[in-house]
């Protein structure tokens, strides 16, 4: 009676792709002892120190990475057993080598800045990594005209799912115009910008002290680029702290601007069990709130809540 | 400790351990393939776990409360991480009965196993009107009547006086025959009290213990981290507590009970049937592993293999007190 695989997807339509045993797995990586569950135990790869509390993780998951796409998240069970008690959601940042059928690995992206976040720290290559997912939904692709331009705007850790956005982009719609906009709060803190040059990706920096780029907010820079572009020809992604999410909305919503705007939630289940997730939903709806794992967790900006 | 030998002198196979059990009612009993279900609020209405797990893995499966009306449910922030648990205040978001009975009950029922509809209500009217309209439908096998929520100013009422929990158990059963399941709230000085005001009322089973009261505050704020000053807690924190109150609650009622609090291994499964409980549910873990249930019937059935046990209820209120 057990172990019977339902390929169901939740009601609002989003495929979620959970291992339930993944042959392939076991024998590639040579780690037979990991019995792989539908949240399963994946060999840790690398775990890089970035510096500035960041860290970049790699993870042998070809199940997971073959099935991410760009905008949703894994839930790591960090600590041991049932301490910390609740998982944490990180973007899948890339799948590598690239996405596609021949992906392999997961990338995330982290910083460190509480006790789950300690505990990823002291990963190392070889340990196995309990991660469930890939959760949420993938972040949309927005049709624009010809001479349209697609604007990625990260602040700090939000840089994360836009990197793999990014190469999908270069994949799937080389001819799509982009441009990647990063802010942090100084030079150091800019951590990311090496993996976008390194594809090729030209990106746009901010800085609050003003030590690399633009001398202000990652918003202001979108501004002086998208101000005067004529209506229809502008697009975007943005994920970020809760203040810049805050003030890119403002900023779309204003100028009536297709601005999906991807948020991070305390989220305890992350796919929707719970209700503990949500935030107010646009009038009209058929309920007062919804979920942010499961509907999210990117939102049309016009569509966030005064309050959010 | 000895292994079982079948007559043969063969070790019985643990695959032979009966982890069968029944909650009786007065239409007759509901058989449970073993003693394990999903506690309401933590495992959506079914659907959200079929990526990960056949949610008939289960021995029976309950949604999230349901009351007459739909509700929107509380403000966020819901929910906060506390020392091994979480507090929330979740507020019993939940479809209306309607929108139940039509789009999620029948998708409940396909699964296969029992579905056990937990039910609140303002008034003991509304336990009255939604157990009259649900059991008639075919799909619905028992009731749990959540008489303790936490996070709602009702419900609550009748859970803290016994007078208004046997007039409440009473009413719902003047409507069914079905198993009734009494939900008990751990926020009460004597859970023996409210377990035999549950069994005078008509109830078939207890089950406890829903979340405790807590309060999570940032200091600085002067004020609470969830949207509402208090929520409920739940987790491994609430584990001891819960085993007392079934422990508890088993020494003053003779229906069974089933236990409900903090189980993040098999091994508490067998905890909480040593203090008296025969089901139990398994709640906040379930959303770090919600696919536990495939592992742990298994090991549960090694773990009794192993003691000597042919049937897991062997275990049921064996518990030894000291001195
Ligand atoms: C969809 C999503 C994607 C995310 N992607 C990334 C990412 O790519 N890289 C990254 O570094 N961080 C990401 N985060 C944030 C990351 O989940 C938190 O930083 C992490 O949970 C902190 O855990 P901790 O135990 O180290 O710190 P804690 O002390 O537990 O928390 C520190 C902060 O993180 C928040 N937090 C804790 N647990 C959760 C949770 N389960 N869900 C949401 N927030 C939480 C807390 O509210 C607090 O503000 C993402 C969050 C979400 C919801
Ligand atoms: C997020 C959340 C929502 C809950 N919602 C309900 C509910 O709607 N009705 C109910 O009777 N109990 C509800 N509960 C209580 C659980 O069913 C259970 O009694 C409690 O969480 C203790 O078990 P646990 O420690 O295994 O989680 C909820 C618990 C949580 C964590
Ligand atoms: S995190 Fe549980 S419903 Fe979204």
């Amino acid at each position: 009676m057990t172990g019977r695989r339902v390929s169901n997807q939740p009601r609002s339509g989003v495929a979620i792709n959970a291992p339930q045993s993944q042959p392939d797995e076991c024998q590639s990586d040579g780690h037979a002892k990991n019995r792989l569950q539908p949240s399963a135990l994946y060999p840790v790869a690398s775990n890089r120190d970035l510096g500035e509390n960041w860290f970049d993780l790699v993870v042998d998951a070809p199940m997971l990475a073959r099935n991410s796409r760009a905008g949703q998240f894994v839930q790591v069970a960090v600590g041991e057993e049932d301490e910390p008690l609740i998982r944490r959601p990180f973007s899948v940042c890339d799948v590598l080598p690239q996405p596609g059928p021949d992906a392999a690995q997961i990338r995330i992206l982290y910083q460190v800045v509480g006790p789950g976040t300690r505990w990823m720290r002291s990963l190392r290559a070889g340990d196995s990594v309990d991660l469930l997912g890939p959760l949420g939904n993938p972040l949309p692709q927005p049709e624009l005209p010809d001479d349209g331009e697609l604007f990625l705007v990260g602040g700090g850790i939000g840089v994360a799912p836009l990197f793999l956005y990014s190469r999908e982009l270069q994949l799937e719609r080389p001819e799509r115009k982009f441009r990647v906009l990063l802010g942090a709060r100084r030079k150091s803190l800019l951590v990311g910008k090496d993996g976008f040059l390194e594809h090729g990706i030209s990106i746009e920096v901010s800085t609050d002290d003003g030590s690399d780029g633009h001398h202000g907010n990652v918003v202001e820079l979108l501004h002086g680029l998208v101000d005067g572009r004529p209506a229809g020809t502008v697009a975007g992604i943005g994920c970020g702290p809760h203040g810049m999410n805050v003030a890119l909305r403002d900023f779309a919503v204003e100028r009536d601007l297709p601005f999906w705007i991807s948020l991070e939630n305390y989220m305890p289940c992350g796919f929707g069990a719970c209700f503990g997730c949500v935030i107010e939903a646009p009038a009209g709806s058929p309920t007062k709130y919804r979920r942010v794992c499961l509907e999210g967790p990117a939102f049309p900006a016009a569509e966030l809540p005064a309050v959010f | 400790m000895t292994s079982l030998q079948s007559e043969s002198g063969t070790p019985v196979a643990a695959s032979r351990v009966d982890l069968s059990t029944e909650i009786p009612s007065p239409g007759g009993p509901l058989r449970l393939a073993h003693p394990i279900m999903p506690a309401s609020g933590t495992f959506g209405y079914g659907e959200e776990f079929e990526p990960f797990v056949d949610p008939a893995v289960f021995s029976a499966i309950i949604g999230k409360s349901i009351s007459r009306e739909r509700r929107t449910g509380n403000p966020p922030p819901r929910t906060i991480e506390t020392p091994a648990g979480m507090l929330n205040s979740i507020g019993l978001q939940n479809p209306g009965l309607d929108a139940f009975v039509e789009s999620y009950l029948p998708r409940m029922a396909q699964y296969g196993v029992p579905v056990i509809v937990n039910t609140v209500g303002r008034t003991l009217e509304d336990y009255v009107e939604l157990t009259r309209v649900l059991d008639v439908e075919p799909a619905v096998a028992g009731f749990e009547l959540n008489i303790s929520c936490p996070n709602v100013n009702e419900g609550l009422q009748f859970g803290l006086d016994p007078e208004a929990t046997r007039a409440l158990v009473a009413a719902v059963r003047a409507e069914t025959k079905l198993p009734i399941i009494a939900k008990l709230t751990p926020n009460v000085t004597d859970i023996g009290e409210q377990a035999v005001a549950a069994e005078e009322g008509g109830a078939d089973c207890i089950s406890v213990i829903n979340t405790l009261v807590g309060m999570s505050v940032d200091w600085r704020k002067r004020g609470s981290r969830l949207g509402r000053a208090t929520g409920g807690l739940s987790g491994p924190a609430i584990r001891p507590v819960a085993l007392r109150m079934v422990w508890q609650a088993s020494q003053a009622v003779s229906v069974p009970i089933c236990g409900i609090g903090g189980i993040t291994r098999p091994e508490h499964v067998l905890e909480f049937l040593v203090v008296g409980a025969s089901t139990v549910q398994v709640g906040t873990h379930l959303f770090r592993d919600p696919a536990c249930l495939t592992r742990w019937l298994d090991e549960i059935r090694d773990l009794a293999h192993d003691e000597g046990l042919e049937r897991l209820s062997d275990l049921v209120g064996t518990f030894e007190a000291a001195g």
